[in-house]
C-alpha cells in the first residue's frame, strides 16, 4: 500500500479509529492489531511475498531465543540468522545481478551460459522493503548475540516490531532495543503529540507528493534513452532536481512514517536533518539516512574495527562500508561506484582535513557548501544512470561548458520542475543560513499556536490536494 | 482519540480545499485521459460495435456516431501506438458481445499499427498494470478525483494573467472511449517528427499482416462482421507511411478481402490538427461518413484491381524534391508576405536532369473562413523576371500547388523566388514547403 493513495487513507481510518479500543486490551490482542494491520498493509502490494517476512522473522525469532538459551551455541544460530537474512537478500535482489556478471565472466573463457534464465520467475520481482526489514530483523539477532538486547518470548510482539506498518517497507531501519519497550506500554498520546503527528504527515506528504513528485518528470526525462540533450546547465539543472527529488521523496516518507508513530504512541528517531545543508562529507552522513548509516556504522564498520586499528585499516573499513552500503542501495555496479565515490571523497577529506582548513578562511562555510554539493552531486548520476556508460556521459556533459539552453523539452513540465527546485534549494537556505534564529520567536505566542500554525497547515493540505504531481512510488520502494 | 485542533485543522482544510476547486474549476486532461482509458481496458459492459487501432482512432472516430446511426452499442478500442497484435486482439474479444446476432469489428489500418513497436501495444499494458485501488478510483470515484484535480504553478499563472495555458483542446468522452482534439492553431508537422523517427528504426512487419488475416478469418467464422479502413490524415503523413513504412496499400486491401474482411473505402476529404490526428469536426463527418457507408452498404466486398480504391498516397511523379523549411512553420500575421530565395546550385542540378516543369507546393491553414493566401512564384534571371504566377485558393486548410515552366536556358546566376502573400487581417499558417522537379 502507498502513503500517497487513497485506499491508504481508508486503511489509515480504520486503523486510528479502532486503536483507542484496541489500546484498553490486552499486549497480546494489541499486538495481533498491528500484526495483522501491518500484514495487509504489505500484502495490499502482493501478498504472497508476506511468507517471506514471516518466514525470515521467524528464523531470527527462534534464533534470539535459542542465543540466549543455548549460549555455547550462539555463533552457530547467529550464522543460521544472517544466511536466512541475507540469502533471501541474495536471492531476491541480488541473483540477477550475480548470474549476468558470473555469465559475463564465464563469457571471457569461452563459456557460454545464460545464467540469468535459469533463476525461476518469482525470483525476479525484487519484494518491497526487503532490504529495510532483513536489516531491522539481523540487528535483532546481533543485538542479542552481543546481549545489549533481550529476546522477546512472545511472536506477536516481534512481529509488530518487524512489520510495524509506518516502517516497513521504506524505513526508518528502527531497531529493536527501541522499539520492542516501547510495544510493551499504552501510551497516552497528548494534544501536541497528536499535533506534532499531523503536521510530520503533512510535512511529508507536501515533500512527497508536491516536490518529489513535480520534480520527478524532468529528471526521469533527462535520463531517458531519448533523451539527447548535452547542455551542462541541463545536465546540472538535472542532477540539481534528482538530488532533491530523491531527498524530499525519502525524507517525506520517514516523516510520515515518524507521524504515524507518533499517532500509534511511538517515537522513531530522525532519519534526515537536512542533509544538504552539511559542509563535509562526514557530516553529510550524519543527516542523510540516519538509521541507515548508524546501521552501518554498528554492524559493519565497528566490527571491521572501525578507526581503533591505525590510520589506514581505518580508511580500509570505511572504504569496505561505504561500498557495501552502496550495494544495499542497488545490485548494480553503478550503486557499487556511488558508495566507493563517498569513500573516495571522505578519505581525501579525512586526509587533507579539509573542514578545519575550510573553517580557517573567511567564507570557508560557504565554499565548503559548495564543495560538499559538488561532490554528492557528482556521486548522484551514479546512483541515478541506467548504466556506467551513462553516468559518464552525464558528468562529461556536466563538466563540459557547453551553456546552450536550448534543450527541446517539454516546457511546462521543464519550468515546474525548476519551479519546485527552487522551493526545496530556498527551503535548505533557510536552515543553512539560520534563518529561524532572527525571526521572532512565534513559537511562544499563542496567536501564532492557535491561528497561525492551523492556516499553514490548511494551506499545506490544499497544496497537497492542489499542487500534487503525477503520483509516483516511493523511490526507496527499489531497495 | 484526536484532539479538537487536529479535527478542526482538517475540516477546516476540507471546506478550503472545496472553495478552491470550485474557484478554480480545473479540469485536468491527464485525469481525464487516464480515466478514458482505465474505462476502455476494464468495463464489463459488453458492446456489439467495437472500433479499434491506434490514436487515429481514438482521436479521429467517435464510436457514439457510428454507434447511434446502426443502433449499436458501441465503443472506441484505440490506443496510443496501437498495433493489430494478440493483447488487442484479446480485449476486443473482452469487449465484444459474442452472444448478439449483430456484431461488428471495425479496425483502422495505419502502416504504424502494423510495425512490431505497435505490436507491442505498450500503452493498454500499461492500463493493464495499474493498481486496482487506481483503477476502482477511476471506475467509481473519478468525479471526486477530477473535481479535487491538480494543477500547477504555471497554469496558475497562465490564468492569473488571462494567457491561455496551451492551445491543445481535447473533449473526453470517456463512455465513448473518443477524444475529440484539435489546436487553436494548428501545428500541421507536430507529429510528424515522431513517426518519421518510428520508421526509420521499424518498417510494417509482414508476419503482424499474416496475424491480422488470421484473426480476421477467425472472427468471420464466429459470424462477426468486420471492417477495415484506413484513418485518413495529412498529405504529409501519408508521403510519410508511403516512403517509409514499407506499406502496400492495395496488396494489404486484397489479403484483408481474402481473409474475410470488408473494406471501407473513404472517400472525403479530412483535417488533421497536428500532421496526424484528426481534429474534432473532420472526427465527427469522419464517423458519419463511415456509419453512412455501413448502412448503404456502400463498402467493397471482393478485390478487383480495376476497382477505384480512393489511394491514400497522393501521387507524385518527380525528379527529385526539394524541402524548404520542412518541418517548421511559418506564420504570417495579418497583411505581409514572405520570400525564399532557392540556392542557385538547385538550378544547376535541374539543368543536369532535364528538368522540364516545377511545381511549389506548401500546406497553408488559416485561423477563419475569410482569409485567403497566395503562393507567387518568381524565376529570375540577372536581366528581367523569366516567369511569375500566383496561386490562390479560399479554403480553410489546403494545399497550394503552382508549376512553372523550367527553361534550358537559364542560367547559373538565375534564381527562383517564391512568395507567400497574406492579403488578408487575420494570420495564417504555412508549412512544409515543398518543390518539385519534374522531368516529363
Amino acid at each position: 500500500m502507498l502513503f500517497n493513495s487513497l485506499i491508504f487513507l481508508i486503511f489509515a481510518f480504520l486503523f486510528f479509529s479502532l486503536l483507542p479500543f484496541v489500546n484498553k486490551l490486552k499486549n497480546n490482542y494489541r499486538w495481533l492489531f498491528f500484526t495483522i494491520a501491518s500484514f495487509i498493509f504489505y500484502g495490499w502490494w502482493d501478498w504472497r511475498f508476506l511468507f517471506l517476512i514471516i518466514g525470515s522473522g521467524l528464523i531470527d525469532f527462534y534464533a534470539g531465543k535459542l542465543i540466549v538459551k543455548k549460549p555455547k551455541y550462539k555463533t552457530l544460530f547467529l550464522i543460521l540468522s544472517l544466511i536466512g537474512n541475507l540469502g533471501s537478500l541474495a536471492a531476491f535482489k541480488y541473483s540477477t545481478f550475480f548470474a549476468e556478471n558470473i555469465s559475463l565472466l564465464l563469457s571471457h573463457f569461452g563459456i557460454i551460459i545464460d545464467l540469468k534464465s535459469k533463476i525461476p520467475e518469482f525470483m525476479l520481482i525484487l519484494p518491497v522493503g526487503i532490504s529495510f526489514y532483513t536489516f531491522q530483523s539481523m540487528s535483532y539477532t546481533i543485538d542479542i548475540y552481543r546481549n545489549r538486547l533481550k529476546p522477546t518470548n512472545n511472536i506477536l510482539q516481534f512481529f509488530s516490531y518487524l512489520a510495524m506498518f509506518p516502517q516497513l517497507v521504506a524505513g526508518p531501519i528502527v531497531r529493536a532495543r527501541d522499539l520492542l519497550p516501547q510495544l510493551t506500554r499504552v501510551k497516552k498520546v497528548s494534544n501536541i503529540e497528536n499535533w506534532n503527528g499531523l503536521k510530520l504527515i503533512l510535512i511529508g506528504f507536501f515533500k512527497k507528493v508536491v516536490l518529489a513528485d513535480n520534480i520527478a518528470p524532468l529528471v526521469n526525462y533527462a535520463f531517458n534513452d531519448s533523451n539527447t540533450a548535452h547542455s551542462t546547465i541541463f545536465w546540472w539543472i538535472a542532477i540539481i532536481g534528482f538530488a532533491f527529488q530523491i531527498y524530499f521523496d525519502f525524507s517525506g516518507y520517514s516523516d510520515i512514517a515518524k507521524g504515524l508513530a507518533k499517532w500509534m504512541g511511538f517515537h522513531f528517531r530522525i532519519n534526515f536533518n537536512h542533509p544538504y545543508i552539511s559542509t563535509s562529507i562526514k557530516e553529510f552522513w550524519t543527516r542523510w539516512h540516519i538509521s541507515l548509516s548508524t546501521w552501518f556504522r554498528d554492524y559493519v564498520y565497528i566490527p571491521l574495527g572501525g578507526s581503533r586499528k591505525g590510520k589506514i585499516r581505518s580508511h580500509v573499513n570505511m572504504w569496505i562500508t561505504m561500498i557495501v552500503s552502496g550495494f544495499w542501495h542497488g545490485a548494480a555496479w553503478t550503486f557499487v561506484i556511488w558508495g566507493a565515490l563517498h569513500a573516495f571523497f571522505l578519505s581525501l577529506e579525512r586526509i587533507f582535513k579539509l573542514p578545519k582548513l575550510f573553517f580557517k578562511i573567511p567564507g570557508g562555510k560557504i565554499l565548503a557548501l559548495i564543495l560538499l554539493l559538488f561532490q554528492v552531486m557528482i556521486a548522484w548520476v551514479f546512483f541515478r544512470a541506467e548504466s556506467f556508460h551513462q553516468a559518464v556521459n552525464i558528468i562529461k556533459y556536466m563538466l563540459n561548458f557547453n551553456f546552450s539552453i536550448d534543450f527541446d523539452v517539454n516546457k511546462n513540465w521543464f519550468i515546474n520542475g525548476i519551479f519546485y527546485i527552487s522551493v526545496g534549494i530556498l527551503i535548505e537556505a533557510y536552515y543553512f543560513f539560520n534563518i529561524k534564529k532572527w525571526s521572532y520567536n512565534l513559537n511562544m505566542n499563542s496567536v501564532y499556536r492557535k491561528i497561525i500554525e492551523p492556516a499553514y497547515l490548511i494551506i499545506l493540505i490544499s497544496a497537497i490536494i492542489f499542487l500534487r504531481g503525477k503520483g509516483q512510488e516511493f523511490i526507496y520502494f527499489q531497495f | 482519540m484526536f484532539n479538537k485542533k487536529v479535527i478542526s485543522t482538517l475540516l477546516l482544510s476540507l471546506i478550503f480545499a472545496v472553495i478552491i476547486a470550485l474557484v478554480t474549476d480545473n479540469k485536468m486532461d491527464d485525469e481525464n485521459y487516464k480515466a478514458l482509458f482505465v474505462h476502455k481496458v476494464f468495463t464489463t459492459e459488453k458492446y456489439n460495435l467495437v472500433i479499434a487501432g491506434d490514436s487515429r482512432i481514438y482521436r479521429g472516430v467517435s464510436a457514439e456516431i457510428i454507434g447511434k446511426k446502426l443502433k449499436l452499442k458501441a465503443l472506441n478500442l484505440g490506443f496510443s501506438s496501437g498495433g493489430h497484435s494478440k493483447l488487442l486482439f484479446d480485449l476486443i474479444d473482452t469487449h465484444l458481445d459474442k452472444k448478439s446476432p449483430n456484431k461488428i469489428i471495425i479496425l483502422g489500418i495505419t502502416p504504424v499499427s502494423l510495425t512490431d513497436r505497435a505490436a507491442n501495444n505498450g500503452h493498454i499494458k500499461r492500463v493493464l498494470n495499474r493498481k486496482k485501488e487506481e483503477v476502482l478510483e477511476y471506475e467509481y470515484l473519478f468525479p471526486v478525483k477530477l473535481f479535487f484535480a491538480p494543477t500547477t504553478p504555471y497554469k496558475i499563472r497562465k490564468k492569473l494573467s488571462n494567457k491561455k495555458y496551451n492551445d491543445y483542446r481535447q473533449e473526453f468522452h470517456i463512455n465513448d472511449g473518443w477524444i475529440a482534439s484539435w489546436y487553436d492553431s494548428p501545428i500541421p508537422y507536430r507529429a510528424l517528427k515522431s513517426y518519421k523517427n518510428q520508421f526509420t528504426k521499424t518498417t510494417v512487419n509482414k508476419q503482424l499482416i499474416q496475424n491480422l488475416y488470421k484473426k480476421v478469418s477467425e472472427w468471420k467464422a464466429e459470424g462477426i462482421t468486420i471492417y477495415g479502413f484506413y484513418p485518413p490524415s495529412s498529405a504529409n503523413m501519408n508521403e510519410l507511411e508511403k516512403n517509409l513504412s514499407g506499406f502496400d496499400n492495395k496488396k494489404f486491401i486484397n489479403g484483408f478481402l481474402n481473409a474475410g474482411g470488408c473494406w471501407i473505402n473513404i472517400e472525403k476529404h479530412y483535417f488533421s490538427f497536428d500532421g496526424s490526428h484528426l481534429e474534432k469536426e473532420s472526427a465527427i463527418r469522419l464517423s458519419n461518413e463511415i456509419a453512412d457507408k455501413i448502412l448503404r452498404n456502400d463498402i467493397i466486398k471482393t478485390y478487383n484491381p480495376d476497382i477505384k480504391i480512393n489511394d491514400i498516397y497522393r501521387p507524385v511523379n518527380y525528379a527529385y524534391a526539394e524541402e524548404i523549411n520542412s518541418l517548421k512553420k511559418i506564420k504570417l500575421f495579418d497583411t505581409g508576405e514572405q520570400k525564399i530565395t532557392l540556392f542557385k546550385e538547385d538550378l544547376k542540378q535541374a539543368k543536369q536532369k532535364n528538368i522540364k516543369k516545377i511545381t511549389v507546393e506548401t500546406s497553408v491553414l488559416y485561423k477563419d473562413s475569410i482569409t485567403g493566401a497566395k503562393l507567387a512564384c518568381k524565376i529570375k534571371n540577372s536581366k528581367a523576371e523569366i516567369n511569375t504566377d500566383y496561386s490562390t485558393l479560399p479554403n480553410r486548410r489546403c494545399k497550394l500547388y503552382l508549376t512553372l515552366n523550367f527553361s534550358e536556358n537559364y542560367s547559373k546566376n538565375d534564381s527562383l523566388e517564391i512568395f507567400l502573400k497574406n492579403p488578408g487581417n487575420r494570420e495564417f499558417y504555412i508549412d512544409s514547403l515543398k518543390i518539385y522537379y519534374i522531368s516529363k
